[in-house]
C-alpha cells in the first residue's frame, strides 16, 4: 500500500498506461487502493453499502476521465479520496435539496426506534450503527477516523496521505475521538 | 448529573483513546455499580472500543460485483470517448483524408502479405486468474450504439483448448461461427471452453459487420492450477 505524499513508480506507470486507454491498468490501480477509499465511502454514508457502492463507483469512474488531470503531486488514493468526498458532498446537497433519501442518508441523528437498532446485537449491526454514528462527525473528522480507526493507518501515514502535517493529524484525531465519544454517550441505550 | 457523574464521564472519554490506571478503572467501576446512566455509557463505550479493536482494513474490501460493474462502465465509457472525438474542419478533413490515403497506399504495399492486423499488438481490457480444474466461460463483449443486424462472431481456438460440451461434434470443432443482431449498448457472446494442456493458447474471435471486423483474443496462460485470462481488443477494421 502506498502511502507516500508522491505516486510511487509502480502507480506512476500505471497512470501512464490509464492514460493511454488501458482499462486493465486503471483496474489494477484502482485495486490497491479500493479498500481504503471503499472504507472512507461506507463511513460517509453512514453504513449504506448500496449507496456507498453508487458513489464510488461514480468517483472512479470520474477519476478515469480526469486520470490525464492528475498530476501525481500526490498519491493515487489521496486523489481518489478527494473525488470521491466531492462527489459525496454534491450527493448530499443535491439528496437534501430534493428530499428524496430515506434519513438515515443524510446523516440526521440516530433514531431510537428503528428496529434494526433496537435489536442491534450482532456485531454487524452495532458497526452499522456506530458508522452512522462516524457519518454525523464532519467530513475531515471522517476522514481521520477512517483511516486510523477503520484502515489502522498510523499517524504518520495518515500524515503523508492527506498531505497534512503530523501535529495537524494528531490534532484533528483527538478532536474527532473526542467528538465520537460524545456520540457514542449520547446514543448509549441504542448498545445495550 | 452530579459533580461525581461529570468526573466519570471525563474519565470515559480518556477510556476511548487510553488505557485507564488499575485505581481509574476501580473508581469507574465503582461508581457505575450504583450510577446505571455512567454504566451504561461506560458500556458503549467499551463496545465502540471492541469493535474498532476487532475491525479490520480487508473488512471493508468492496464487493466484487463493484468490481464487475465498474468494468462494464469503463468499456462503455471508453466506446463512447472514441466517438467523441473532436470534428476537424473541412480544410484540415481533405488534407488528413488525402495524407492517410498516401500513407495506407505505401504501407498496403509493404504490409498486405502479412497478418492484417500486424502492428496492432491489442489492447488489455481485463485480467484474472481462475481455477484451472474448472471449465472456463469465456464472454465476448461488444458495445453496439445502435442495433446491428446480421452479425458473424468467428471464434477459433488454438490447440490445447476444446469447447465444453456433452456433445463430441462440438468438442472436436476447432472454428465456430455464431450468427445473430447485436442490440444498443452491451452485447454479450458467451461459450465454455476447457484447457487441456498447461501453456499459454489463444481464442481469436473476429466479428463482421457493416463492413468491418472487429477481433478480440482471449489469451489463456495455463498453470498447474490455475489460468490466467486475458481479454484483448483490437482497432476495428474495414473487411
Amino acid at each position: 500500500m502506498n502511502t507516500q505524499g508522491n505516486i510511487s513508480p509502480v502507480d506512476k506507470e500505471l497512470v501512464e498506461r490509464a492514460r493511454r486507454g488501458e482499462i486493465a491498468a486503471f483496474e489494477t490501480l484502482v485495486r490497491s487502493h479500493e479498500t481504503k477509499v471503499f472504507s472512507f465511502a461506507l463511513n460517509i454514508t453512514g453504513g449504506d453499502h448500496e449507496l456507498a457502492q453508487d458513489i464510488m463507483q461514480d468517483a472512479l469512474i470520474h477519476a478515469y476521465r480526469g486520470i490525464s488531470s492528475f498530476r501525481g503531486d500526490c498519491s493515487f488514493s489521496s486523489w481518489l479520496w478527494r473525488i470521491l468526498k466531492n462527489d459525496f458532498l454534491r450527493y448530499r446537497e443535491h439528496a437534501a435539496f430534493s428530499r428524496e433519501e430515506p434519513d438515515n442518508r443524510k446523516g440526521n441523528a440516530v433514531d431510537d426506534h428503528e428496529p434494526a437498532v433496537e435489536l442491534a446485537i450482532m456485531r454487524q449491526e452495532r458497526l452499522l450503527l456506530l458508522r452512522r454514528l462516524v457519518a454525523q462527525l464532519s467530513i475531515e473528522d471522517q476522514e481521520v477516523i477512517t483511516l486510523i480507526e477503520f484502515q489502522e493507518l498510523s499517524v504518520d501515514e495518515v500524515a503523508a496521505l492527506t498531505a497534512m502535517s503530523i501535529e495537524a493529524v494528531k490534532s484533528r484525531l483527538h478532536r474527532a475521538r473526542g467528538r465520537l465519544t460524545e456520540l457514542v454517550k449520547k446514543n448509549k441505550n441504542l448498545f445495550l | 448529573m452530579d459533580d461525581r457523574c461529570r468526573q466519570i464521564d471525563a474519565l470515559l472519554t480518556e477510556a476511548m483513546t487510553r488505557e485507564l490506571s488499575p485505581e481509574e478503572r476501580c473508581s469507574l467501576d465503582q461508581h457505575c455499580a450504583s450510577c446505571p446512566d455512567c454504566a451504561a455509557a461506560y458500556r458503549a463505550l467499551l463496545t465502540t472500543r471492541e469493535l474498532l479493536r476487532n475491525h479490520r482494513p480487508e473488512d471493508d474490501a468492496p464487493p466484487t460485483i463493484l468490481r464487475e460493474n465498474l468494468h462494464r462502465r469503463l468499456v462503455e465509457e471508453q466506446a463512447q470517448q472514441a466517438g467523441k472525438r473532436p470534428a476537424l474542419g473541412l480544410r484540415w478533413k481533405l488534407a488528413f483524408g488525402v495524407s492517410v490515403c498516401m500513407l495506407l497506399t505505401i504501407l498496403g504495399y509493404f504490409l498486405m502479405p502479412a497478418f492484417p492486423d500486424k502492428g496492432d499488438e491489442g489492447t488489455i481490457l481485463s485480467r484474472t486468474t481462475v481455477d484451472a480444474k474448472e471449465p472456463l466461460t469465456i464472454k465476448i463483449t461488444y458495445t453496439a450504439d445502435r442495433p446491428l443486424t446480421d452479425v458473424a462472431v468467428t471464434i477459433r481456438l488454438d490447440e490445447g483448448i476444446s469447447f465444453y460440451s456433452d456433445d463430441e461434434k462440438l468438442r472436436s470443432l476447432r472454428e465456430y461461427t455464431w450468427h445473430g443482431d447485436l442490440r444498443t449498448g452491451i452485447n454479450e457472446i458467451p461459450f465454455v471452453v476447457t484447457v487441456e494442456r498447461m501453456g499459454t493458447h489463444r481464442i481469436r474471435t473476429e466479428a463482421s459487420y457493416d463492413d468491418y471486423r472487429h477481433r478480440h483474443d482471449v489469451e489463456l496462460q495455463a498453470e498447474q492450477r490455475t489460468v490466467i485470462v486475458t481479454y484483448l481488443s483490437y482497432k476495428k477494421r474495414p473487411l
